[in-house]
């Protein structure tokens, strides 16, 4: 119960931050472009934010998952999360024009960049660490625990 | 040091230390020597059992309610979770989050995790997460910073 109430307000601040700042870029955008801009677009927005702050919450915040590791959670966020925000920007409109081929490949390159640094990070870095922190705890066991 | 046994009393056993001064590593013995057979009681299925501190991996607090896990049993102790991180060694028992204590002598690796998380593989190959803000003492206690 007491976990429930924590995803639960977890889930109330991403989807409040996330949220308040996609309707200032949409604003900002509608400001400098057409002007034009519909409470049906926000309610699309508000939606695509709503999954991507249960995607969020369910893929880094649930005890199941923390206990997987962070490429497991973000591999799982990844795959809940874009396909339908894919998905949402097609029925948005937002890659609609001239730029559409390359601002769809931004959009990609940039999500696979991040994952793969992410993966490169914890390949090249985490994995000696845990070597490291491991040998300490091991010394520490033999040191202070085991021997009086 | 010299270790001698001496049967000398008529029922069970009693341990003295004798030394020149009191070093930490005679503190330590002591700890150790007092903490030899010590156990907590908890229960599991109605029935109450005397479980041996060395066999507990973490302790746990679910609603106000707090679990012992041991590899392969859950029990069920009638102390709160901070009743029992006073009674346990600050050596061996380690607060890892706000509702865990896990046993260092049980971890059988450490795994860092780019969001400063630690996660603990037990020795039944359990994971248990140490908390980022927990994570900084643990390096502590076991000599990686400072």
């Amino acid at each position: 119960m007491e976990d429930l109430k924590r995803l639960l307000v977890l889930f109330r601040n991403a989807l409040a931050f996330s949220f308040a700042w996609l309707v200032l870029c949409v604003a900002l955008v509608s400001l400098f472009g057409d002007g034009n801009l519909t409470a049906q677009f926000l309610l699309k927005v508000f939606a695509l934010c709503a999954w991507g702050s249960v995607s969020f919450v369910f893929s880094f915040f649930t005890n199941f998952m923390k206990k997987k590791g962070f490429i497991f959670c973000l591999t799982v966020f990844f795959l809940l999360f874009i396909p339908v925000e894919v998905l949402m920007f097609y029925f948005m409109g937002i890659f609609v024009g001239v730029g559409t081929p390359a601002m769809w490949m931004l959009l990609g390159g940039l999500i696979a960049i991040s994952y793969v640094g992410c993966i490169l990070i914890d390949v090249f870095v985490m994995r000696r660490r845990a070597k490291e922190y491991t040998a300490k705890l091991m010394e520490y066991k033999t040191h202070t625990l085991t021997k009086p | 040091m010299k270790v001698t046994v001496k049967k000398d009393i008529e029922s069970g056993t009693l341990v003295e230390i004798h030394c020149k001064e009191v070093t930490v590593e005679t503190e330590r013995l002591q700890r150790y020597i007092s903490r030899f057979d010590e156990r907590i009681t908890g229960t599991s299925n109605g029935q109450t059992h005397n479980i041996e501190i060395s066999r507990i991996l973490y302790i746990e607090s679910v609603d106000k309610k707090t679990f012992l896990y041991t590899s392969g049993s859950v029990y069920q102790a009638d102390k709160r979770l901070y009743e029992l991180e006073e009674l346990l060694d600050e050596k061996t028992f380690f607060r890892c989050s706000k509702s865990v204590i896990v046993n260092l002598d049980k971890i059988k690796s450490l795994r860092p995790e780019v969001t400063r998380n630690i996660r603990a593989t037990m020795e039944n190959d359990e994971v248990i997460v140490i908390s980022r803000r927990y994570a900084a003492a643990l390096k502590k206690l076991i000599g990686l910073e400072g």
